[in-house]
């Protein structure tokens, strides 16, 4: 008989062993993909694909391949992907319904963010009052409205210059017209004493009259030499006045100029609004989207499509997956920079309620950007809590800017910061406290708009004081959906300290720049003025000289008329006469 | 057309219960329908399908069976709840059942499931006078198959012997 073994029947059958295990391992991958798929979507409401998945018995791992989790509200973002994911399975709890892992490891983790992005549907928290925004507004407007406009014709030497020109005007026009007047009336009276005189009989009357016409014209001019004198000494008068009114100018233009006080705090809310704003939906978003991928509340009685299953009082009670520890090591986004990190995340459970630690999640960064992330989301207790700890000692921070860039925007160049995050959700009170710290930061002002004076921002260049270091402290409180912030910071009070400076010194410059001006201004229309008179003195002078000089002719001319007698008039020469 | 379909029935039945006394058919019937009517995905009732294809009874009535009982059992299935959750709740025993839970494959068992206990315990409470009336129609049957037969003796087997 032969020993040796049948091997056409051994060896068929180990064949089929063989095929049938790898088959056996073939659909529990498939299997396992399906259910990580079904169980990501199901915890993060998002798109979960899992490019593969082997189920490893001699290491009795799972190994995931190619895992990318899209973002719940963008789909065509991808939230969180790994390389691979590979959690070896503790076959004792397998034997209580539950898969154990007690040392995962996930490598090559990209994370874009660390909630997903803000539906843009979503109304933004009002974070800061509005009334106090509007008031930094308004004050910048008065602001740019102080060194835009023309403040000259305000100055009192420039108005009452002006008001004193114009009286002028119209007074010197006054005696022109009268002068003229004067004139006119004297060569009318003469051309008509000179056509009574061809025939002094019939203008008897007239000649008799003249004496009085001739003195009523001559206190004309005497009464209008005495006004075109009282002219001449108003302008003597006004003059000193104008002088005398020169020293208000000053006080009047640093009046007009004086720049309304303004609360650092406010105009500090006023710059950090939109970015502390988007920080700050972010920071509130990530816990509602925690809230959400771990819903809080007693855990029920899982209801099954047949009965329902209960659970005994000391019985032993736990979630169905149970991650101990996880190893994570990829890249994240901090500040539009990939940075490396590694950590761990711990206690992560498929029913939080049923394990009586918190899932812990700890990031490290190491090299220049060293941060520190703790997450810990707690739903053993009755109360959901959630913490989240950043503590960056040096985040580098690219060009900012704060503000409206149409009203007043600052510049903050690149620089180094130091970031401490405390953040403490309680049930629904929310409670924390960020500061951030950059050091040696050169600010940069930009005064947008119409506002964009020339003298003002040179001015306002020079004040800032260059490569100073910011602290920003920004304390949470109230409820997680209607949160509140008290924001503190030192970029309001440099910024409103700059201003005030520059427009200190702006103020200073146009005051002299004004004063000057005005002083130059009344200075010629004063000359301009005092020429007009001289002439005008010289013209009207001529002209009440050579109407005193017509009426003295007339009145020589005419002087004295008597009443004819009847021999001067009737007597007719002798036919003989010798002059006949 | 209907001659057709008695025929058809003839055939399945002389499949089923040919060569398989009315005790085998019986028990065969019984386990079938205890799987039908409890849950599925618990040990219980991979339990009692091992049990189905290890006795010797007739596993192809069992399977029938099952899947009959499987949508009987949505009828069922309340009166199994409430007795399930009257069992329990049952409060000298929480402390036993916790113990047989926290067990290793305690879970698997599927036992705290309410339809789960209910359908067992109403298995348990009916299998033997199912078991009884399933022989005896079983015994019936073969004897009308048997007589009607041209030609051939009745069968007596040892199990349809009183």
């Amino acid at each position: 008989m032969s020993a040796s073994p049948r091997w056409h029947r051994i060896v068929p059958r180990v064949l089929s062993v063989i095929v049938a295990l790898l088959a056996v391992q073939y659909l529990a991958g498939l299997a396992v993909r399906t259910l990580a798929v079904n169980y990501g979507k199901a915890a993060t409401s998002a798109s979960v694909n899992v490019a593969h998945a082997r189920v490893s018995p001699l290491d009795r791992s799972l190994v995931l391949s190619g895992l990318k989790i899209a973002d719940p509200s963008r789909p065509e973002r991808t939230l969180l992907s790994a390389d691979v994911c590979e959690l070896p399975i503790n076959l004792g709890s397998l034997l209580h319904k539950q898969a154990v892992v007690d040392r995962g490891r996930i490598s090559g983790l990209q994370v874009a963010s660390l909630a997903p992005a803000k539906n843009s549907r979503q109304d933004r928290i009002r974070w800061f009052d509005s009334a106090s925004q509007q008031s930094v507004e308004n004050w910048l407007f008065r602001l740019s409205n102080k060194f835009e406009r023309t403040l000259l014709e305000e100055l009192p030497s420039v108005a009452r210059t002006d008001a004193f020109c114009k009286r002028w005007d119209s007074e010197s026009r006054s005696l022109d017209a009268r002068a003229q007047r004067l004139e006119r009336y004297a060569s009318d009276l003469s051309e008509t004493v000179e056509a009574a005189e061809t025939n002094p009989l019939r203008n008897d009357t007239f000649f008799q009259e003249l004496p009085a016409r001739l003195a009523s014209l001559q206190n004309d001019i005497a009464a209008f030499d005495a006004d075109l004198k009282k002219v001449s000494a108003s302008l003597d008068d006004e003059r000193r006045a104008i002088v005398a009114g020169r020293r208000d100018d000053e006080q009047v233009l640093r009046d007009r100029l004086r720049l309304d006080a303004i609360d650092g705090d406010a105009l500090g809310n006023y710059l950090l609004e939109e970015v502390v704003g988007a920080k700050l939906d972010e920071l509130v978003g990530f816990f509602h989207w925690t809230r959400q991928a771990v819903p809080p509340g007693d855990v029920k009685t899982s209801t099954r499509s047949r009965g329902e299953d209960v659970f005994f009082a000391g019985g032993r009670r736990g979630p169905g997956v149970l991650i101990r520890s996880l190893r994570l090591d990829g890249t994240m986004q901090i500040a539009g920079r990939p940075v490396k990190f590694h950590g761990t995340l711990s206690d992560l459970a498929s029913t939080p309620a049923l394990h009586n630690g918190p899932i812990r999640l700890h990031l490290s960064t190491a090299g220049p950007l060293s941060m520190d992330l703790q997450v810990a989301i707690d739903r053993s207790s009755g109360q959901p809590r959630e913490m989240l700890l950043v503590e960056c000692q040096r985040l580098v921070l690219s060009e900012q800017s704060l503000g409206s860039a149409d009203k007043l925007q600052v510049k903050l160049a690149p620089s180094i910061a130091a970031m401490n995050i405390n953040v403490l959700l309680e049930g629904d009170n929310l409670s924390g406290d960020i500061q951030f710290v950059q050091s040696n930061v050169r600010m940069t002002p930009l005064l947008g708009g119409e506002s964009n004076s020339e003298p003002l921002l040179t001015a306002l260049f020079d004040s800032l004081v260059p490569d100073k270091s910011f602290s920003t402290r920004i304390l949470l409180a109230g409820t997680l959906d209607s949160p509140t912030c008290q924001l503190s910071s030192n970029v309001g009070s440099t910024v409103v300290d700059a201003i005030v400076r520059a427009a200190g010194r702006s103020r200073d410059a146009r005051v002299a720049m004004l004063t000057a001006e005005a002083g130059r201004r009344v200075d010629e229309q004063l000359a301009s003025l005092e020429r007009k008179a001289s002439d005008q003195q010289a013209k009207l002078a001529r002209c009440t000289r050579s109407v005193s000089d017509n009426l003295e002719r007339i009145a020589w001319g005419t002087s004295p008329r008597h009443r004819l007698s009847s021999e001067k008039v009737g007597r007719r020469l002798p036919d003989t006469s010798l002059f006949r | 057309m209907l001659f057709d379909f008695v025929a058809i029935l003839r055939q399945v039945v002389r499949y089923f219960v040919a060569n398989s006394a009315p005790g085998h058919l019986a028990a065969g019937f019984t386990i079938g329908m205890a799987i039908g009517l409890a849950p599925k995905g618990n040990l219980i009732a991979l339990s009692l399908c091992v049990v189905l294809f290890s006795i010797r009874c007739n596993r192809g009535l069992g399977l029938a069976a099952a899947t009959m009982f499987s949508f009987v059992g949505t009828w069922t299935d309340p009166f199994a709840h409430k007795l399930g959750d009257l069992a329990l709740s049952f409060e000298p025993l929480q402390a036993t059942y916790a113990s047989v839970f926290s067990l290793p494959l305690g879970p698997w068992i599927g036992f705290n499931n309410t339809v789960v206990t209910g359908a067992v315990l109403t298995t348990l409470y009916v299998a033997y006078p199912v078991f009884w009336i399933m022989r005896q129609f079983f015994t019936a049957v073969e004897s009308l198959a048997s007589s009607r037969r041209p030609g051939c003796i009745p069968q007596v087997t040892l199990e349809s012997t009183p």
